[in-house]
Protein backbone atom coordinates (compact mmCIF):
# COMPACT_ATOMS: atom_id res chain seq x y z
CA UNK A 1 0.00 0.00 0.00
CA UNK A 2 1.20 3.94 -0.34
CA UNK A 3 0.37 6.93 1.36
CA UNK A 4 -1.64 9.17 -0.38
CA UNK A 5 -0.17 12.00 -2.43
CA UNK A 6 -1.13 14.88 0.16
CA UNK A 7 0.41 12.50 3.35
CA UNK A 8 3.81 11.69 1.61
CA UNK A 9 4.09 15.23 0.19
CA UNK A 10 3.57 16.48 4.09
CA UNK A 11 6.18 14.02 5.29
CA UNK A 12 9.03 14.95 2.58
CA UNK A 13 8.27 18.68 3.30
CA UNK A 14 8.45 17.87 7.20
CA UNK A 15 11.81 15.91 6.44
CA UNK A 16 13.24 18.88 5.00
CA UNK A 17 13.63 20.57 8.26
CA UNK A 18 16.81 20.71 10.18
CA UNK A 19 17.28 17.71 12.61
CA UNK A 20 14.15 15.63 10.91
CA UNK A 21 14.97 12.17 9.31
CA UNK A 22 12.50 10.58 7.70
CA UNK A 23 11.31 8.58 10.87
CA UNK A 24 10.77 11.88 12.95
CA UNK A 25 8.56 13.35 9.61
CA UNK A 26 6.06 10.44 9.55
CA UNK A 27 5.88 10.37 13.57
CA UNK A 28 5.03 14.71 12.99
CA UNK A 29 2.49 14.09 10.13
CA UNK A 30 0.35 11.02 11.57
CA UNK A 31 0.61 13.51 15.14
CA UNK A 32 -0.46 16.65 12.86
CA UNK A 33 -2.85 14.63 11.05
CA UNK A 34 -4.61 13.43 14.26
CA UNK A 35 -4.75 16.59 15.61
CA UNK A 36 -8.45 19.11 15.26
CA UNK A 37 -8.29 20.97 12.82
CA UNK A 38 -8.58 23.87 14.95
CA UNK A 39 -4.74 23.33 15.75
CA UNK A 40 -3.51 22.25 12.54
CA UNK A 41 -4.86 25.89 11.28
CA UNK A 42 -2.92 27.72 14.31
CA UNK A 43 0.09 26.20 13.27
CA UNK A 44 -0.09 26.76 9.62
CA UNK A 45 -1.39 30.38 10.39
CA UNK A 46 1.48 30.86 12.53
CA UNK A 47 3.98 29.48 10.21
CA UNK A 48 3.09 32.12 7.80
CA UNK A 49 2.71 34.64 9.67
CA UNK A 50 6.15 34.20 11.12
CA UNK A 51 7.65 33.77 7.70
CA UNK A 52 5.28 37.53 6.65
CA UNK A 53 6.43 39.24 9.40
CA UNK A 54 9.57 38.55 10.75
CA UNK A 55 12.89 39.61 9.00
CA UNK A 56 16.64 40.69 9.57
CA UNK A 57 17.20 44.13 11.55
CA UNK A 58 18.34 46.68 9.13
CA UNK A 59 21.76 47.39 11.36
CA UNK A 60 22.66 44.04 12.61
CA UNK A 61 20.80 41.20 10.90
CA UNK A 62 19.41 39.94 13.81
CA UNK A 63 15.60 38.06 13.92
CA UNK A 64 12.79 40.47 14.51
CA UNK A 65 9.16 42.20 13.64
CA UNK A 66 10.36 45.76 12.85
CA UNK A 67 12.78 47.33 10.82
CA UNK A 68 15.27 47.54 13.81
CA UNK A 69 15.70 44.66 16.38
CA UNK A 70 14.78 45.07 20.09
CA UNK A 71 18.60 44.90 20.77
CA UNK A 72 19.41 48.26 18.51
CA UNK A 73 16.62 50.08 19.90
CA UNK A 74 16.95 49.76 23.16
CA UNK A 75 18.70 52.85 24.55
CA UNK A 76 19.86 51.71 27.74
CA UNK A 77 22.42 49.52 25.80
CA UNK A 78 26.01 49.95 25.07
CA UNK A 79 26.51 51.84 21.59
CA UNK A 80 29.99 51.41 21.51
CA UNK A 81 30.65 47.59 21.57
CA UNK A 82 29.63 45.36 19.18
CA UNK A 83 29.62 41.75 19.67
CA UNK A 84 29.65 39.51 15.96
CA UNK A 85 28.03 36.16 16.41
CA UNK A 86 27.23 33.70 13.64
CA UNK A 87 23.62 32.67 14.04
CA UNK A 88 20.19 34.45 15.75
CA UNK A 89 20.74 31.86 18.44
CA UNK A 90 23.97 32.59 19.75
CA UNK A 91 23.18 36.36 20.11
CA UNK A 92 20.12 34.76 22.55
CA UNK A 93 22.70 32.58 24.50
CA UNK A 94 24.48 35.42 24.81
CA UNK A 95 21.48 37.41 25.78
CA UNK A 96 20.56 34.42 28.31
CA UNK A 97 24.47 35.17 29.67
CA UNK A 98 22.96 38.54 30.98
CA UNK A 99 26.60 39.32 30.97
CA UNK A 100 26.61 41.52 27.65
CA UNK A 101 24.98 45.07 27.40
CA UNK A 102 26.24 46.02 24.18
CA UNK A 103 25.11 45.97 20.30
CA UNK A 104 25.32 42.80 18.36
CA UNK A 105 26.09 41.52 14.69
CA UNK A 106 24.79 38.30 13.13
CA UNK A 107 26.76 37.10 10.60
CA UNK A 108 24.62 34.18 9.19
CA UNK A 109 27.06 32.13 8.92
CA UNK A 110 30.54 31.26 8.51
CA UNK A 111 33.21 31.32 6.24
CA UNK A 112 33.22 27.92 4.39
CA UNK A 113 34.28 27.46 0.75
CA UNK A 114 33.27 23.76 1.05
CA UNK A 115 29.41 25.06 1.69
CA UNK A 116 30.47 27.79 -1.03
CA UNK A 117 30.23 30.76 1.95
CA UNK A 118 32.71 33.43 1.03
CA UNK A 119 32.74 36.61 2.66
CA UNK A 120 30.50 38.26 0.20
CA UNK A 121 27.94 35.50 1.79
CA UNK A 122 28.06 36.79 4.99
CA UNK A 123 26.87 40.66 6.57
CA UNK A 124 30.60 41.54 7.16
CA UNK A 125 30.22 44.34 4.42
CA UNK A 126 27.28 45.72 7.02
CA UNK A 127 29.56 45.26 9.56
CA UNK A 128 32.35 47.73 8.53
CA UNK A 129 29.63 50.67 7.67
CA UNK A 130 28.51 50.63 11.22
CA UNK A 131 31.52 50.78 13.12
CA UNK A 132 32.07 54.18 12.55
CA UNK A 133 31.98 55.27 16.60
CA UNK A 134 32.69 51.70 17.53
CA UNK A 135 34.71 51.17 20.04
CA UNK A 136 35.52 47.73 20.12
CA UNK A 137 34.55 44.69 18.15
CA UNK A 138 34.11 41.35 19.94
CA UNK A 139 34.44 38.33 17.63
CA UNK A 140 32.11 35.39 19.03
CA UNK A 141 32.36 33.19 16.43
CA UNK A 142 32.45 29.74 16.71
CA UNK A 143 35.82 27.90 17.90
CA UNK A 144 34.83 25.36 15.18
CA UNK A 145 37.28 25.41 12.03
CA UNK A 146 34.92 27.70 10.40
CA UNK A 147 34.48 29.95 12.89
CA UNK A 148 37.99 30.36 13.87
CA UNK A 149 38.72 31.11 9.81
CA UNK A 150 35.91 33.89 10.29
CA UNK A 151 37.20 35.24 13.13
CA UNK A 152 40.67 35.83 12.09
CA UNK A 153 39.19 36.75 8.65
CA UNK A 154 37.25 40.00 10.99
CA UNK A 155 40.20 40.76 12.67
CA UNK A 156 42.44 41.08 9.48
CA UNK A 157 39.56 42.95 8.13
CA UNK A 158 38.86 45.22 11.58
CA UNK A 159 43.03 45.83 11.63
CA UNK A 160 43.13 47.40 9.20
CA UNK A 161 40.28 50.04 9.30
CA UNK A 162 42.38 49.87 13.06
CA UNK A 163 39.37 49.13 15.56
CA UNK A 164 39.93 46.95 18.54
CA UNK A 165 38.94 43.69 18.64
CA UNK A 166 39.31 41.10 21.02
CA UNK A 167 37.97 37.56 20.42
CA UNK A 168 35.96 35.69 23.30
CA UNK A 169 38.08 33.59 25.73
CA UNK A 170 38.07 29.91 25.68
CA UNK A 171 38.15 27.49 28.73
CA UNK A 172 36.89 26.01 31.56
CA UNK A 173 32.77 25.59 32.25
CA UNK A 174 32.20 27.28 35.30
CA UNK A 175 31.67 24.70 38.35
CA UNK A 176 33.69 21.90 37.03
CA UNK A 177 36.61 20.09 38.74
CA UNK A 178 39.68 20.71 36.66
CA UNK A 179 40.32 16.54 36.54
CA UNK A 180 37.13 16.14 34.29
CA UNK A 181 38.40 18.74 31.84
CA UNK A 182 39.81 17.36 28.85
CA UNK A 183 43.41 17.75 28.06
CA UNK A 184 42.92 20.15 24.92
CA UNK A 185 40.05 22.67 26.76
CA UNK A 186 42.59 22.49 29.70
CA UNK A 187 45.81 23.42 27.97
CA UNK A 188 43.94 26.21 25.82
CA UNK A 189 42.90 28.11 29.36
CA UNK A 190 46.11 28.12 30.98
CA UNK A 191 47.82 29.35 27.50
CA UNK A 192 44.82 32.05 27.56
CA UNK A 193 45.60 32.97 31.48
CA UNK A 194 45.18 36.20 32.92
CA UNK A 195 46.59 37.67 35.90
CA UNK A 196 44.85 38.87 38.86
CA UNK B 1 45.37 -4.39 31.13
CA UNK B 2 43.72 -7.22 30.75
CA UNK B 3 40.46 -7.88 28.24
CA UNK B 4 37.96 -9.54 30.92
CA UNK B 5 34.73 -10.19 28.77
CA UNK B 6 34.06 -10.12 24.91
CA UNK B 7 30.33 -9.73 24.05
CA UNK B 8 29.04 -8.84 20.41
CA UNK B 9 26.26 -9.03 18.22
CA UNK B 10 26.02 -9.88 14.79
CA UNK B 11 29.72 -8.78 14.51
CA UNK B 12 30.15 -10.67 11.05
CA UNK B 13 30.19 -14.20 11.35
CA UNK B 14 30.53 -14.56 15.05
CA UNK B 15 27.94 -16.55 17.25
CA UNK B 16 28.72 -16.82 20.27
CA UNK B 17 27.69 -14.24 22.14
CA UNK B 18 30.25 -13.96 25.08
CA UNK B 19 33.49 -14.89 25.78
CA UNK B 20 35.98 -14.35 28.94
CA UNK B 21 39.67 -14.29 29.06
CA UNK B 22 42.54 -14.62 32.25
CA UNK B 23 46.18 -13.46 31.47
CA UNK B 24 48.96 -14.71 29.64
CA UNK B 25 48.57 -16.43 26.39
CA UNK B 26 44.94 -17.39 25.15
CA UNK B 27 45.10 -19.50 21.98
CA UNK B 28 42.23 -19.18 19.29
CA UNK B 29 42.57 -22.50 16.95
CA UNK B 30 40.75 -22.87 13.80
CA UNK B 31 40.95 -23.51 9.86
CA UNK B 32 40.72 -20.55 7.94
CA UNK B 33 37.59 -18.81 7.29
CA UNK B 34 36.76 -20.29 11.10
CA UNK B 35 36.23 -16.97 12.68
CA UNK B 36 39.29 -16.49 14.09
CA UNK B 37 40.39 -13.00 12.70
CA UNK B 38 36.64 -11.76 13.06
CA UNK B 39 37.06 -12.47 17.01
CA UNK B 40 40.64 -10.65 17.01
CA UNK B 41 39.20 -7.77 15.34
CA UNK B 42 36.07 -7.77 17.28
CA UNK B 43 38.32 -7.86 20.23
CA UNK B 44 40.97 -5.09 18.73
CA UNK B 45 37.31 -3.01 17.95
CA UNK B 46 35.40 -3.22 21.27
CA UNK B 47 39.50 -1.98 22.74
CA UNK B 48 40.23 1.13 20.17
CA UNK B 49 36.66 2.04 18.71
CA UNK B 50 38.34 1.23 15.83
CA UNK B 51 39.34 -1.18 12.45
CA UNK B 52 42.50 -1.92 11.47
CA UNK B 53 41.18 -2.03 7.90
CA UNK B 54 37.76 -1.37 6.29
CA UNK B 55 34.61 0.37 7.58
CA UNK B 56 32.80 -0.24 11.27
CA UNK B 57 29.42 -0.50 9.26
CA UNK B 58 30.57 -3.15 6.90
CA UNK B 59 31.33 -5.46 10.17
CA UNK B 60 27.43 -5.66 10.18
CA UNK B 61 26.62 -9.67 9.77
CA UNK B 62 24.85 -10.13 6.36
CA UNK B 63 21.29 -9.76 6.96
CA UNK B 64 21.35 -7.69 9.76
CA UNK B 65 20.83 -4.04 10.30
CA UNK B 66 22.51 -2.90 13.44
CA UNK B 67 24.91 -4.93 16.14
CA UNK B 68 27.44 -3.92 18.89
CA UNK B 69 30.69 -5.24 20.04
CA UNK B 70 31.28 -4.88 23.69
CA UNK B 71 34.53 -5.33 26.41
CA UNK B 72 35.25 -5.62 29.42
CA UNK B 73 38.90 -4.12 30.69
CA UNK B 74 40.88 -4.89 33.78
CA UNK B 75 42.99 -2.07 34.22
CA UNK B 76 45.61 -0.98 37.04
CA UNK B 77 42.86 1.04 38.71
CA UNK B 78 39.92 -0.49 37.73
CA UNK B 79 37.61 -2.05 35.40
CA UNK B 80 35.93 -0.12 32.46
CA UNK B 81 33.55 -1.30 29.15
CA UNK B 82 33.18 0.05 26.19
CA UNK B 83 30.67 -0.79 23.47
CA UNK B 84 30.92 -0.05 19.98
CA UNK B 85 28.09 0.46 18.10
CA UNK B 86 27.85 -1.30 14.47
CA UNK B 87 24.50 0.47 12.48
CA UNK B 88 25.83 2.64 9.19
CA UNK B 89 25.49 6.32 9.56
CA UNK B 90 26.79 7.32 12.80
CA UNK B 91 29.77 5.79 14.99
CA UNK B 92 28.40 4.99 18.61
CA UNK B 93 31.10 4.65 21.31
CA UNK B 94 30.15 4.50 24.60
CA UNK B 95 32.83 4.39 27.59
CA UNK B 96 31.26 3.13 31.22
CA UNK B 97 28.08 4.07 29.41
CA UNK B 98 28.93 7.56 27.90
CA UNK B 99 29.41 8.30 25.02
CA UNK B 100 32.81 9.65 23.95
CA UNK B 101 35.20 9.87 20.78
CA UNK B 102 37.27 8.07 19.34
CA UNK B 103 40.21 9.37 20.99
CA UNK B 104 38.79 9.84 24.68
CA UNK B 105 38.57 5.64 24.54
CA UNK B 106 42.35 5.42 23.97
CA UNK B 107 42.95 7.02 27.15
CA UNK B 108 41.36 4.59 28.97
CA UNK B 109 41.72 0.89 26.88
CA UNK B 110 44.53 0.28 24.39
CA UNK B 111 44.88 -2.99 21.92
CA UNK B 112 47.35 -3.89 19.59
CA UNK B 113 47.19 -6.16 16.65
CA UNK B 114 49.31 -7.90 14.47
CA UNK B 115 48.33 -9.33 11.70
CA UNK B 116 49.78 -10.88 7.83
CA UNK B 117 48.59 -8.00 6.30
CA UNK B 118 50.76 -5.76 8.25
CA UNK B 119 52.88 -6.03 5.05
CA UNK B 120 50.82 -3.42 3.56
CA UNK B 121 52.29 -0.85 5.32
CA UNK B 122 55.54 -1.17 3.66
CA UNK B 123 54.19 -1.71 0.46
CA UNK B 124 50.40 0.15 0.21
CA UNK B 125 50.04 3.25 -0.51
CA UNK B 126 51.17 6.28 1.32
CA UNK B 127 47.76 7.16 3.66
CA UNK B 128 48.50 3.05 5.33
CA UNK B 129 51.44 4.58 6.94
CA UNK B 130 50.09 8.42 7.44
CA UNK B 131 47.72 6.40 8.70
CA UNK B 132 49.60 4.26 11.07
CA UNK B 133 51.63 7.38 12.26
CA UNK B 134 47.99 9.43 12.82
CA UNK B 135 46.26 6.65 14.47
CA UNK B 136 49.16 5.95 16.85
CA UNK B 137 49.52 9.54 18.11
CA UNK B 138 46.31 10.38 18.35
CA UNK B 139 46.45 7.81 20.76
CA UNK B 140 48.91 9.36 22.47
CA UNK B 141 48.19 12.59 22.72
CA UNK B 142 44.77 13.43 22.64
CA UNK B 143 46.16 17.04 21.72
CA UNK B 144 46.79 15.74 18.51
CA UNK B 145 44.26 13.84 17.53
CA UNK B 146 42.21 17.17 17.55
CA UNK B 147 45.04 19.33 15.91
CA UNK B 148 45.30 16.82 13.24
CA UNK B 149 41.08 16.85 13.01
CA UNK B 150 41.02 20.38 12.91
CA UNK B 151 43.65 20.14 9.99
CA UNK B 152 41.93 17.96 8.03
CA UNK B 153 39.44 20.52 7.96
CA UNK B 154 41.55 23.62 7.07
CA UNK B 155 42.82 21.28 4.16
CA UNK B 156 39.28 20.71 2.71
CA UNK B 157 38.05 23.98 3.23
CA UNK B 158 41.63 25.73 1.04
CA UNK B 159 40.81 22.91 -1.33
CA UNK B 160 37.84 24.36 -1.88
CA UNK B 161 38.71 27.91 -1.54
CA UNK B 162 41.58 27.23 -4.11
CA UNK B 163 39.08 26.30 -6.54
CA UNK B 164 37.07 29.58 -5.89
CA UNK B 165 39.56 31.98 -4.52
CA UNK B 166 38.61 35.20 -2.90
CA UNK B 167 39.54 37.88 -0.19
CA UNK B 168 39.19 34.67 2.52
CA UNK B 169 41.53 32.49 1.07
CA UNK B 170 44.60 34.14 2.54
CA UNK B 171 43.27 33.26 5.76
CA UNK B 172 42.55 29.97 4.67
CA UNK B 173 46.37 29.42 3.86
CA UNK B 174 47.45 31.34 7.44
CA UNK B 175 45.24 28.56 9.45
CA UNK B 176 46.74 26.19 7.10
CA UNK B 177 50.46 26.77 7.97
CA UNK B 178 49.81 27.29 11.28
CA UNK B 179 47.75 23.84 12.06
CA UNK B 180 50.36 22.17 9.34
CA UNK B 181 53.39 23.34 10.90
CA UNK B 182 51.76 22.60 14.53
CA UNK B 183 51.05 18.62 13.01
CA UNK B 184 54.70 18.56 11.41
CA UNK B 185 56.40 19.53 15.04
CA UNK B 186 54.10 17.08 16.84
CA UNK B 187 54.79 13.92 14.30
CA UNK B 188 58.93 14.78 13.63
CA UNK B 189 58.94 14.54 17.69
CA UNK B 190 56.51 11.27 17.85
CA UNK B 191 58.91 9.68 14.85
CA UNK B 192 61.94 10.22 16.77
CA UNK B 193 60.89 7.29 19.36
CA UNK B 194 58.79 5.10 17.07
CA UNK B 195 62.51 5.44 14.87
CA UNK B 196 64.54 4.03 17.36
CA UNK B 197 62.08 1.13 18.88
CA UNK B 198 61.67 -0.31 15.64
CA UNK B 199 65.00 0.10 14.59
CA UNK B 200 66.24 -2.08 17.64
CA UNK B 201 63.50 -4.54 17.17
CA UNK B 202 64.61 -4.57 13.60
CA UNK B 203 68.02 -5.83 14.89
CA UNK B 204 66.74 -8.20 17.15
CA UNK B 205 64.43 -10.15 15.21
CA UNK B 206 66.95 -10.47 11.76
CA UNK B 207 70.01 -9.68 13.52
CA UNK B 208 71.25 -7.90 10.53
CA UNK B 209 73.63 -5.38 10.38
CA UNK B 210 71.74 -3.50 8.06
CA UNK B 211 69.82 -0.53 10.31
CA UNK B 212 66.49 0.14 9.79
CA UNK B 213 65.65 3.77 9.47
CA UNK B 214 62.29 5.22 9.89
CA UNK B 215 61.89 8.67 8.75
CA UNK B 216 58.97 11.52 7.60
CA UNK B 217 58.62 12.75 3.62
CA UNK B 218 57.26 15.89 2.84
CA UNK B 219 57.98 17.25 6.61
CA UNK B 220 58.80 21.05 6.05
CA UNK B 221 60.88 23.28 8.40
CA UNK B 222 58.43 25.78 8.02
CA UNK B 223 55.15 24.89 5.36
CA UNK B 224 54.46 28.74 4.56
CA UNK B 225 58.36 28.71 2.23
CA UNK B 226 57.31 24.67 1.15
CA UNK B 227 54.31 26.53 -0.23
CA UNK B 228 55.29 29.32 -1.71
CA UNK B 229 57.33 27.22 -3.51
CA UNK B 230 54.42 24.93 -4.69
CA UNK B 231 52.19 27.96 -5.50
CA UNK B 232 52.49 27.44 -9.58
CA UNK B 233 51.40 23.71 -9.34
CA UNK B 234 48.84 24.46 -6.20
CA UNK B 235 47.15 26.77 -8.58
CA UNK B 236 47.21 24.56 -11.87
CA UNK B 237 45.56 21.20 -10.03
CA UNK B 238 43.18 23.69 -7.29
CA UNK B 239 44.20 21.37 -4.24
CA UNK B 240 47.31 22.00 -1.47
CA UNK B 241 50.11 20.03 -2.80
CA UNK B 242 52.34 20.17 0.22
CA UNK B 243 51.60 19.68 3.66
CA UNK B 244 51.42 16.89 6.59
CA UNK B 245 48.31 15.36 4.41
CA UNK B 246 50.73 14.27 1.86
CA UNK B 247 53.56 13.00 4.10
CA UNK B 248 55.09 9.59 3.74
CA UNK B 249 56.78 7.43 6.39
CA UNK B 250 60.05 6.54 4.23
CA UNK B 251 61.38 3.12 5.58
CA UNK B 252 64.86 2.34 4.69
CA UNK B 253 67.60 -0.30 5.08
CA UNK B 254 70.97 0.55 5.20
CA UNK B 255 69.90 3.60 3.87
CA UNK B 256 67.70 1.68 0.76
CA UNK B 257 64.38 2.17 0.27
CA UNK B 258 62.48 -1.38 2.10
CA UNK B 259 59.45 -0.09 -0.25
CA UNK B 260 61.81 -0.48 -3.53
CA UNK B 261 64.49 -2.70 -3.05
CA UNK B 262 63.21 -4.35 0.20
CA UNK B 263 62.65 -8.34 -0.04
CA UNK B 264 59.28 -9.36 0.91
CA UNK B 265 60.87 -10.67 4.17
CA UNK B 266 62.26 -7.43 5.01
CA UNK B 267 59.43 -5.97 4.50
CA UNK B 268 57.12 -7.89 7.06
CA UNK B 269 60.03 -7.81 9.30
CA UNK B 270 59.98 -3.78 9.02
CA UNK B 271 55.90 -3.84 9.13
CA UNK B 272 56.04 -5.91 12.83
CA UNK B 273 59.09 -3.59 14.09
CA UNK B 274 56.72 -0.90 13.55
CA UNK B 275 53.92 -2.80 15.80
CA UNK B 276 56.52 -2.98 18.16
CA UNK B 277 57.18 0.67 18.67
CA UNK B 278 53.54 0.73 18.58
CA UNK B 279 52.73 -1.53 21.28
CA UNK B 280 55.77 -0.28 23.44
CA UNK B 281 54.60 3.66 23.23
CA UNK B 282 51.05 2.37 24.53
CA UNK B 283 52.91 0.62 27.27
CA UNK B 284 54.66 3.76 28.48
CA UNK B 285 51.66 5.94 27.61
CA UNK B 286 49.15 4.08 29.68
CA UNK B 287 52.20 2.28 32.26
CA UNK B 288 50.76 -0.33 31.71
CA UNK B 289 50.49 -2.98 28.57
CA UNK B 290 47.82 -2.72 26.04
CA UNK B 291 46.09 -6.06 24.99
CA UNK B 292 48.51 -7.51 22.52
CA UNK B 293 46.48 -9.33 19.43
CA UNK B 294 48.29 -11.79 17.08
CA UNK B 295 46.40 -12.94 13.96
CA UNK B 296 47.23 -15.71 12.84
CA UNK B 297 50.75 -16.74 13.76
CA UNK B 298 50.85 -19.98 11.95
CA UNK B 299 50.84 -17.68 8.34
CA UNK B 300 54.63 -16.71 9.24
CA UNK B 301 56.53 -19.00 7.97
CA UNK B 302 60.14 -17.94 8.86
CA UNK B 303 61.47 -18.84 11.83
CA UNK B 304 63.08 -16.11 13.56
CA UNK B 305 59.92 -13.82 13.29
CA UNK B 306 57.20 -16.96 14.24
CA UNK B 307 60.04 -16.85 17.49
CA UNK B 308 59.92 -13.00 18.14
CA UNK B 309 55.93 -13.53 17.43
CA UNK B 310 55.63 -16.11 20.37
CA UNK B 311 58.39 -13.83 23.02
CA UNK B 312 56.51 -11.29 22.17
CA UNK B 313 53.17 -12.68 23.13
CA UNK B 314 54.92 -14.76 25.89
CA UNK B 315 56.71 -11.39 27.66
CA UNK B 316 52.92 -9.93 27.12
CA UNK B 317 50.70 -9.83 30.21
CA UNK B 318 47.91 -11.03 27.66
CA UNK B 319 48.17 -11.83 24.57
CA UNK B 320 45.47 -13.53 22.31
CA UNK B 321 46.92 -15.62 19.40
CA UNK B 322 45.24 -17.31 16.61
CA UNK B 323 46.58 -19.98 14.00
CA UNK B 324 45.62 -23.28 12.53
CA UNK B 325 47.34 -24.75 15.87
CA UNK B 326 47.86 -23.49 19.37
CA UNK B 327 51.19 -22.11 20.03
CA UNK B 328 53.17 -23.77 22.80
CA UNK B 329 53.08 -22.69 26.28
CA UNK B 330 48.91 -21.14 26.04
CA UNK B 331 47.41 -20.42 29.20
CA UNK B 332 44.34 -21.15 27.62
CA UNK B 333 42.86 -22.69 24.35
CA UNK B 334 39.40 -21.57 22.63
CA UNK B 335 38.58 -23.47 19.29
CA UNK B 336 36.52 -22.25 16.98
CA UNK B 337 34.69 -23.12 13.75
CA UNK B 338 31.92 -21.65 11.76
CA UNK B 339 31.85 -18.29 14.21
CA UNK B 340 31.22 -20.63 16.98
CA UNK B 341 33.90 -20.88 19.59
CA UNK B 342 34.13 -23.52 22.22
CA UNK B 343 36.28 -24.19 24.95
CA UNK B 344 36.92 -28.17 23.37
CA UNK B 345 37.94 -29.33 20.21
Amino acid sequence: MRYPPALTQLIRELGRLPGIGPKSAQRLAFHLFNQPDDDVRGLAEALLNAKGSLRQCEVCFNITDEARCAVCTDPQRTQAIVCVVEEPADLLAIERSGEYDGLYHVLHGALSPMNGVGPDQLTIQPLLARLKDVEEVILATATTVEGEATAMYLARLLGEIKVPTSRIAYGLPVGGDLEYVDEVTLGRAISNRRMV
Amino acid sequence: MLLRALSQLNFRNLLTPRLTFGPGVTAVVGRNAAGKSNLLEAAYLGLTGELPYGKISETVRLGETEGYVSVSVERDDGIVSTQIGLAPGKKLIRLDGQTVRTFELAKATAAVLITPEDADLVHGAPALRRGYLDTLLSKLSPRYALLHREYTRVVDQRNAALKHPDAALKVWTERFIELGNAVGALRSRALVKVAEIAADTYAEISGDDKPLGVSLTGAHENLADALSESEFEERARGVTVVGPHRGDLLLTLGGHSVQTYGSRGEARTTALSLRVAEYSLLSEKHREAPVLLLDDFTAELDAGRREFLLRLAARAPQAIVSGTEAPPHAAAQLFISGGQVRAEP
